[in-house]
């Protein structure tokens, strides 16, 4: 027993070490961006220099003299919007591939992992033509429509649900639950980490899109956040303002930053509930 | 987890009602006199000059404007409206890409519209214009390249701005001693790989990049290929030196304006940079250098150009005719780039400011960058394969060979 | 056989809004590309001629698609294995009832977070030829080595770049799924005797099954597809010599700078065809069918 505990603390040691030298390596561009942020962009070009010289907030005060709330509003408007009908379409159509025997379900499936695979460089064009058709060009519609379903996503999702425990499901069949029924009441709340890591995957890729915006909006009080924090970078045609690079990028993490640690519980939950066992 | 869901779904409902009626807004404020222009994002002064001189034609014609700004990949952007028959009025159009717009025959036929052809630089209008000599687009602007001296770094070398030669092998041998006086993350003249900027070089060796039949030629000019060579040798022996390659930086203006490069070619569009983000540093200007005795140097320009397809093209001619005409003093001295009309270059009185009078100078002998359909495969290949004799894989020779072999088989599979 | 009516009626009702979305914004799409590829197309004006599979004939005679498949290869034989074992440790590591686990988790996603803007300029700082990694190995080995410049380290810098940002993503999806894992198995391993090391291998390996055929696949697309990391270092060239030319630029190149949209997708397809067989053959390979259901 006693050498058992002592190959534990060992392993447990290796582990830590492992854990830490890699946060370590994750973290330094991270930092490095913030205090890039408070730089001048000649001090950035410059490199060189870890601290700021001295403290500039240029690039916080042109952010933020924008019109960063409007832009704010429309990104959490449409990434929220969109987040909800991807939860909700992505995982029942996921579940659907994984658990109910439909005809047809192993092609159905093999057709949408073949869709993504063709590269959007070709279907751009062509999906601004629909949108345009349908009226939706310069409204956030087109986003929304465009993105309110991922392939990738309902993949992940019946990957999730290949190795769901059946006996749940069947007890909840066993007593009169449809499969509608079973899947909102019994299936959804048990799949909590999962839907939990697409809910920011789908938040985090509708915030940080950059074709479509671009494409599909036009009218400045429409934009994007990143579209909008881009035009503000891009002032200069050859010269990139980093300054103001840094601090948007910055600004605009922090929403998906909020809603990571929200979720944050469902990602690692096992541990803690057997954790407080002991 | 449910409470998450019923959240979710209940922001999504109330959102989607203000997202819906924030998009139908939009229907009601477009009149019939109202033209769309579509330009790409440029510098705060640009940007403010674009806006008043658009509100002066307004108010003189009492028609509408809606300017549509598109941030990033324009041509991608206008590309795809184009498909889908959904392409604004009036857009800024680029020498460059003009030839493909105009063989595909989408722009509107403005030869017999626009006012006064005789007062514009003559290359700048050319470059708008197809075989036939029809006008297209109608240029709102332009840049050239100037030599560019960092006076700081140079009188701490011991040298003064009569020591720069006004010839590119001068320049060359002036370099390679600067460049002794200096550390090691410096340069004594930062130098750009693409073709862009060599293409007036080129020609002024004797080798025009582009044949008259639109095919590429990287080698019938031995002398071109010394200059070439001279790149490569200044880069090896480390005092020209490339600004992201081997000084990290993103750009020329940058390394120049943190003082790791004493002289630059560059366009005017470094001065604002210059001023907004590199107050402190000094310099002065001077024609680009001669190449083989020849003045040369790269003109850019951009113009407007009207949707063939418009239903507004009154209202979109008599804009452009405006923007280019009575209002271009007012865009120039607002935006601080260079007018299209001798008239008004002459009444701006530009040329007093030295700087200014390097690039202004360069307009009457520059090199348009623009030469038929064919250019972005010809220069994409030359960019390709330069990289190659840079690094020492392939010779001059041998990457000009390679080049020349790339853009002509593409050429020929177009066809 | 009412009840396999019952089953094809609920699955069907299941994925009934997924499709519809789906067939308006992907599909149509998708055909109308797949269209063009038998087209030489302008698609300017709009205007084409049909020319059957001449297309497909440019493509295959074309020495720059050649590149790019090698590149392209060489970039997904090192990236995808790499990143999926590395995602698969970590997320076993966080999972292995560690203190601090969420704070380490925290972390670890950030790189996901940072702005590829950031990123960019960070690794054009890292590897410039007188950048730091530059400068410390030629302070150490005597020798300059030249990254942005060299055709044979340059995709390598890039490699570095995307398994960097791509690992965080893939560590969260395998964190996820290993919440799924019953704990008794767990258990039942420890009474036979098995140490971590034995438990991972024989529970959590081939209890992650779906997981990492999830990973693998949407690993082999993304880098099949990689394109922006090469864009922005190469400035959109593919140079120097082809080097960073991958499948997705030189499509880019194709619809943009050639103008010839037929040909594009043309490739585009080629390129479908290539990810959808390659995915297929590594996950026989897996025998990841078996888990799969």
């Amino acid at each position: 027993m006693i050498r058992m505990k002592k190959n534990n603390k060992k392993l447990k040691i290796i582990v830590y070490t492992l854990l830490i030298i890699y946060s370590i390596f994750t973290l330094a561009p991270f930092l490095w961006s913030i205090l890039t942020s408070f730089k001048t962009t000649a001090e950035i070009a410059a490199g060189g220099t870890i601290f700021p010289e001295s403290w500039s907030l240029k690039g916080y005060e042109t952010v933020l003299a924008s019109q960063l709330p409007t832009w704010v509003v429309n990104s959490l408007l449409v990434a929220l919007l969109t987040t909800g009908i991807n939860l909700i379409f992505n995982t029942m159509a996921g579940y659907a591939l994984a658990r109910i025997d439909f005809k047809g379900r192993h092609v159905l499936f093999s057709m949408l992992l073949a869709l993504i695979m063709i590269p959007s460089q070709v279907t751009m064009i062509p999906l601004y033509i629909v949108v345009a058709k349908l009226g939706l060009v310069d409204t956030h519609w087109s986003i929304i429509l465009t993105t309110m379903i991922n392939i990738g996503y309902i993949f992940m999702m019946r990957q999730f649900f290949v190795n769901f425990p059946r006996d749940v499901e069947e007890a909840a069949t066993m007593d009169g639950l449809s499969k509608m029924g079973t899947f909102f009441r019994i299936v959804l709340p048990n799949a909590k980490a999962a839907v939990a890591t697409q809910a920011v995957f789908v938040f985090m890729g509708v915030w940080n899109e950059f074709m479509k915006p671009l494409l599909f909006i036009s009218s400045p009080d429409k934009y994007m956040l990143t579209q909008g924090l881009n035009s503000l970078a891009k002032a200069y045609k050859t010269a990139t303002q980093w300054d103001v690079i840094m601090a948007g990028a910055l600004i605009s993490i922090i929403p998906i930053f909020i809603i990571y640690i929200v979720l944050n519980k469902y990602f690692i939950t096992s541990n803690d509930q057997t954790a407080g066992v002991k | 987890m449910k409470k998450i869901a019923a959240f979710a779904l209940a922001t999504s409902l109330l959102l989607g009602v203000t997202a819906c009626s924030s998009g139908d807004s939009t229907k009601t404020t477009v009149k019939d006199d109202t033209i769309t222009l579509a330009v790409w994002g440029s510098s705060p002064a640009e940007t403010k000059g674009l806006e008043t001189t658009v509100k002066s034609f307004e108010k003189s014609t009492g028609k509408n404007v809606k300017i549509e700004v598109i941030q990033d990949n324009f041509q991608d952007a206008l590309t795809a409206r184009f498909a889908a028959k959904n392409a604004p009025d009036v857009f800024y159009m680029e020498s460059f890409a003009a030839p493909k717009f105009i063989k595909s025959g989408v722009l509107a036929d403005i030869s017999n519209d626009v006012k006064n052809q005789d007062d514009f630089y003559q290359p700048l209008l050319n470059s708008f214009k197809d075989k036939e000599g029809k006008l297209y687009a109608v240029p709102k602007d332009y840049s050239t390249l100037a030599l560019y001296v960092n006076t700081d770094l140079l009188e701490k070398a011991g040298y003064t701005m009569a020591d720069v030669p006004s010839d590119w092998e001068g320049l060359l041998n002036f370099s390679k001693t600067l460049q002794g006086k200096l550390t090691k993350d410096q340069a004594a003249m930062v130098f750009d790989t693409s073709m862009a900027r060599h293409m007036s070089s080129l020609i002024a060796s004797g080798l025009d990049p582009v044949t008259a039949e639109g095919k590429a030629d990287f080698t019938s000019s031995p002398k071109a290929l010394d200059y070439l060579q001279s790149l490569i040798d200044g880069h090896k022996e480390g005092y020209l030196k490339n600004a992201k390659i081997d000084l990290g930086v993103d750009w020329a203006g940058a390394a120049f304006g943190t003082n790791k490069a004493v002289m630059m070619i560059e366009g005017n569009w470094v001065l604002s940079a210059l001023k907004t983000d590199y107050p402190t540093v000094k310099y002065e200007a001077l024609e680009a250098p001669t190449v083989n005795g020849n003045k040369e140097t790269m003109t850019f320009t951009v113009g407007y150009a009207i949707s063939k397809d418009s239903k507004h093209k009154k209202t979109a001619t008599e804009f452009i005719n405006y923007m280019t005409g009575d209002g271009q003093k007012q865009w120039s001295e607002l935006s601080g780039t260079f007018p299209t009309r001798q008239s008004v270059a002459d009444a701006m009185k530009l040329d007093e400011d030295k700087v200014l009078k390097a690039h202004i100078e360069g307009a009457k002998y520059g090199t348009v960058w623009s030469s038929g359909v064919n250019l972005p495969v010809i220069s994409g290949a030359f960019d390709n394969q330069f990289l190659a004799a840079l690094n020492g894989d392939k010779t001059v020779n041998d990457a000009m060979k390679a080049a020349e072999k790339e853009a002509n088989d593409e050429i020929a599979r177009q066809e | 056989m009412g009840n396999k009516r019952y089953l094809n009626f609920q699955g069907y009702s299941f994925m009934m809004p997924a499709l519809l979305a789906i067939l308006f914004f992907t599909i149509v799409p998708v055909v109308y590309a797949f269209f063009m590829m038998f087209y030489k197309v302008d698609i300017l004006s709009g205007a084409r001629t049909f020319i059957g599979l001449d297309n497909f004939r440019k493509i295959f005679e074309d020495p720059k698609f050649w590149a790019s498949f090698t590149n392209t290869f060489r970039y997904v034989l090192v990236v995808v294995p790499i990143q999926t074992m590395i995602a698969m440790a970590l997320a076993a590591l966080l999972n292995s009832k560690i203190n601090f686990s969420r704070g380490f988790l925290m972390i670890m996603f950030i790189p996901t977070l940072t702005s590829s803007s950031a990123m960019t300029l960070i690794f054009m700082w890292l590897f410039n030829n007188n950048g730091l990694m530059a400068n410390v190995i030629e302070q150490l080995f005597g020798t300059k080595v030249e990254f942005l410049t060299n055709p044979s380290l340059v995709l390598t810098v890039i490699m570095a770049m995307n398994i960097f940002s791509t690992v965080p993503h893939f560590m969260v999806v395998f964190l996820s799924g290993l919440q799924d894992i019953p704990e008794s198995l767990y258990e039942a391993a420890s009474l036979d005797g098995a140490n971590s090391f034995k438990k991972f291998l024989h529970v959590t390996v081939p209890q992650l099954m779906p997981i990492t055929f999830y990973v693998i696949t949407m690993g082999l697309v993304g880098c099949f597809q990689i394109f922006d990391q090469a864009f922005i270092l190469s400035g959109g060239t593919g140079g120097p010599q082809n080097s960073t030319l991958t499948f997705s630029l030189y499509i880019y190149q194709l619809a943009f700078t050639s103008n010839d949209m037929g040909r594009a997708t043309a490739l585009a397809f080629v390129l479908g065809t290539i990810i959808f067989a390659v995915t297929y053959i590594v996950n026989k390979l897996l025998k990841a069918d078996e888990v799969n259901g």
